[in-house]
């Protein structure tokens, strides 16, 4: 293998499988290749395996069939503590009974360090998270914030090349979250480490990362850029899962490489972008996002149109949401922001509501199951 | 920003609900406290009273210890006549009412062989005239007996006449006041070495059950819930068994011809019975057994809130197990350890009836000996100052862990 390719595919999930019970597999054929100095991060509801693919990566869990290597070498055989992996847990996993200081050492003291060197790194990494002054604070007198930062900087004291991050942010509330997610992404920057990231929170996901692979069941549903896997999902679980998305039910009509035509229940035939159209006279699901639905008035009308009953508008600061009804009962969201234009509408009635081709996104319909985990 | 104050009419009103909160709280505890005062408080103030307040002999002769209130302990004189007068009036009182063996035994207490002189005395007296003895009961005493011209009988006598002394005390510690008022020790030491001897077989109990009982409680810790729960069944069976059946168990094991013995003998491994009831062995491994539960919930209960993340975290850092186990995982365990051992090693230290079973004599522990003066030699302010002295070795004990440990790092479940 070529340097590049070495550096292309540092981390390698090949055809990994894990069953806990040796009946039901919790990850089912998970493949996923991770650049040096690459941010991807695992994304999907919980119980779908995502944390279960970190921990075998950092050797907690062993591997039921597939392998993962590292830099070219699989890690089958490798202790947990030879991996030189770096790894932040959901609940900081701070040692109580050590104060700060000592809880930095502990990696570089492990390692038989110099003293004099383990106490410089350790004045640094304090320094890299902006906590210079806690060196000799118990973690239980830190805030979650501050407790999040120092094991942070404890995973990456003794230089890792990948770190791990298993939710770290899910016991912060939202501000702190947002400042958090500012700072590891700037250690990341800094630092050029390899960071495999695990979360529930798409938001979280779509501003931090290089890479998402969307978990659901075990299976990798899509695992591309934030920007493409908001705009051009691969399937129903993944629009529904990255962002709001409004599901209205029809029939393919016609279907080439590029385009669908779809009829919904009413008759009303509408186009919409072929990402994984089932066969002419198959159901479908036709995916709009609230952003790209427009209410039509005079003069402004895209390339598809249909009518809904009003229902109701929540107000919710930056921007107005409408609710209609169509005629089978399906309901649409609209989003619409809060400037002068937005319009005021009668309770009831009848609206046009319009969106461009390229914006709908003709997909399949998902399993009753795939509904239940996703909602 | 303005503060408020509350109208005399309102403070009035919270004070009353501040007040009937108070009562509700006190009636719901109330008949928990009086229980605990009938059954616990008041006879262990008793107890430690009894270990000092001696009113018997000044109940038995008070007259003669006002009159020998003036009579210096250190003069090389008798009392005056006027309170060896006295005396005999008393005694004949006494040997009348047939009370004069009582103070024959507390005499003879502090003066070994005054006994039979009180006795014989007694009997002599009975029979002379209580308006002779009041002028010349001295002449007729000194004539009874000559050992009544020694210093020693008197001293003694006034020495037991005083209501509150410390003389328990000093025989629970091996010491002994000689004639002249000096503190000594004794000759034998019996009392000391009895509760030298059951701390460190508290402290061998203690050892035992942290040894045996931290690996299982690790193992129930981190087992899966169900084979977590059936095991915590067996660990806690021996509570559900008497107590006395567990300690008759023991002595079916060891005794002589018992199961080891004859099983170690049919497997040729020993020749010939090993001596292992009535020991301090058997005690020490028949009170480790009783007391484990106490060190596995505890330090059960302890493991069970350890996140295993830190464990991983350690080793994710680059620590080997062993290491990280023992820096990382031991330390987190202290306050149920710390909880378990406090709890063995003061239920331990005081234990009754199970050195009483299988201890034998080498096996015994101070509260046997407790148990002897309440029962056998009758000498219940000497039991009363042993269990006194014992209350004073725990709470120091108790005192000593709370500086090292903290009590605030306790966890009992």
């Amino acid at each position: 293998m070529s340097g590049s390719e070495i550096n292309d595919k540092y981390v390698r999930f090949i055809n990994v499988k894990k069953s806990y019970d040796q009946k039901s597999l919790v990850v089912k054929d998970f493949n996923l290749d991770i650049r040096k100095g690459e941010f991807v991060t695992l994304l999907g509801p919980s119980g779908s395996g995502k944390t279960t693919c970190l921990m075998m990566l950092a050797g907690f869990e062993d591997v039921t069939s597939g392998a993962i290597e590292i830099n070219g070498r699989s890690v089958q055989d490798v202790a947990p503590y030879h991996r030189n992996i770096g790894m932040v847990f959901q609940h900081y996993a701070l040692f109580p009974h050590m104060t700060i200081g000592e809880n930095l050492a502990y990696p570089l003291k492990v390692r038989k360090l110099p003293a004099s060197e383990v106490k410089q790194k350790v004045k640094d990494a304090l320094a890299l998270v902006e906590l210079d002054a806690f060196a000799g604070r118990y973690p239980g007198q830190l805030s979650g914030g501050q407790k999040q930062r120092v094991a942070l900087a404890r995973s990456l004291i003794f230089e890792p090349s990948i770190v791990l991050m298993d939710e770290p942010l899910g016991a912060l509330d939202k501000n702190l979250r947002e400042h958090m997610q500012y700072e590891i992404k700037r250690l990341h920057e800094q630092l050029g480490f390899t960071a495999i990231y695990v979360t529930h929170d798409q938001t979280e996901a779509l501003t931090m990362s290089d890479r998402i692979a969307v978990f659901n069941d075990g299976v990798v549903q899509q695992c591309s850029h934030p920007s493409a896997l908001y705009e051009t999902p691969a399937n129903s679980f993944v629009a529904d899962f990255i962002g709001e998305n409004n599901h209205i039910h029809g029939t393919v009509d016609a279907c080439d490489d590029k385009l669908a035509t779809i009829s919904l229940s009413r008759g009303d035939k509408v186009t919409a972008l072929n990402i994984n159209c089932p066969p002419v006279g198959e159901p479908c699901i036709l995916s709009v996002r609230p952003e790209n639905l427009f209410i039509a008035d005079a003069g402004r009308e895209l390339d598809n149109v249909i009518t809904a009953k009003f229902i109701t508008r929540l107000y919710v600061g930056d921007a107005i949401r409408y609710f209609f009804e169509m005629s089978d009962g399906a309901e649409l969201m609209v989003k619409v922001l809060n400037d002068q234009n937005a319009p005021v509408l009668e309770p009831g009635s009848q609206t046009r509501l319009t969106w461009a081709t390229d914006r709908g996104l003709g997909l399949d319909k998902p399993a009753e199951k795939d509904a239940v985990t996703a909602a | 920003m303005s503060n408020p104050e509350l109208t005399p009419d309102e403070v009035k009103q919270a004070d009353r609900n501040r007040r009937r909160k108070k009562l509700m709280a006190i009636a719901f505890v109330a008949p928990l406290l009086l229980f605990i005062f009938v059954t616990f408080v008041a006879p262990i103030g008793t107890m430690l009273y009894r270990s000092f307040y001696h009113p018997t002999v000044s109940e038995l002769i008070p007259e003669t210890l006002d009159q020998l209130d003036q009579w210096e302990e250190g003069s090389s004189d008798l009392p005056p006549d006027q309170a060896l007068n006295t005396f005999a009036v008393e005694l004949q009182a006494l040997a009348k009412e047939r009370l004069s063996g009582k103070l024959a035994e507390e005499i003879n207490r502090a003066l070994p062989g005054a006994s039979s002189l009180i006795k014989s005395t007694a009997r002599k007296m009975r029979r002379a005239e209580t308006e002779t003895l009041r002028t010349e009961g001295a002449q007729l005493l000194l004539d009874a007996h000559p050992k009544w011209k020694q210093l020693d009988v008197w001293r003694a006598m006034k020495s037991s006449g005083a209501v509150l002394k410390d003389d328990f005390y000093l025989t629970a510690l091996d010491l002994e006041r000689t004639p002249e008022g000096e503190v000594v020790q004794r000759d034998t030491q019996i009392y000391l070495q009895l509760y030298w001897k059951s701390l460190k077989i508290a402290f061998y109990i203690t050892a035992l059950t942290a040894l045996i009982g931290f690996p299982l409680a690790w193992y129930l810790a981190n087992a899966p819930s169900r084979v977590a729960n059936t095991l915590m069944i067996f660990v806690l069976l021996p509570f559900w068994t008497s107590l006395l059946v567990r300690t008759t168990a023991w002595i079916a094991l060891l005794q002589t011809n018992g199961v080891i013995n004859s099983t170690l003998m049919s497997l040729f491994i020993i020749n010939e019975p090993l001596e292992m009831l009535y020991t301090q062995f058997a005690t020490v491994i028949a009170m480790t057994h009783i007391l484990l539960p106490f060190m596995i919930l505890p330090l059960y209960s302890v493991m069970k809130g350890i996140d295993p993340s830190y464990f991983r975290a350690a080793l994710s850092l680059g620590a080997k197990p062993i290491p990280a186990f023992i820096r990382i995982y031991m330390p987190m365990t202290v306050p149920g350890l710390s909880a378990g051992a406090l709890l063995v090693f003061i239920i331990s230290i005081g234990y009754y009836i199970t050195p009483a079973l299988v201890g034998g004599t080498e096996g015994q522990m101070i509260s046997n000996i407790i148990a002897f003066h309440m029962q056998s030699s009758n000498n219940w302010e000497l039991a009363a100052a042993l269990g006194s002295l014992l209350l004073l070795l725990i709470t120091v004990l108790y005192w000593l862990y709370d500086r090292l440990v903290g009590i605030s790092n306790l966890k009992l479940g």
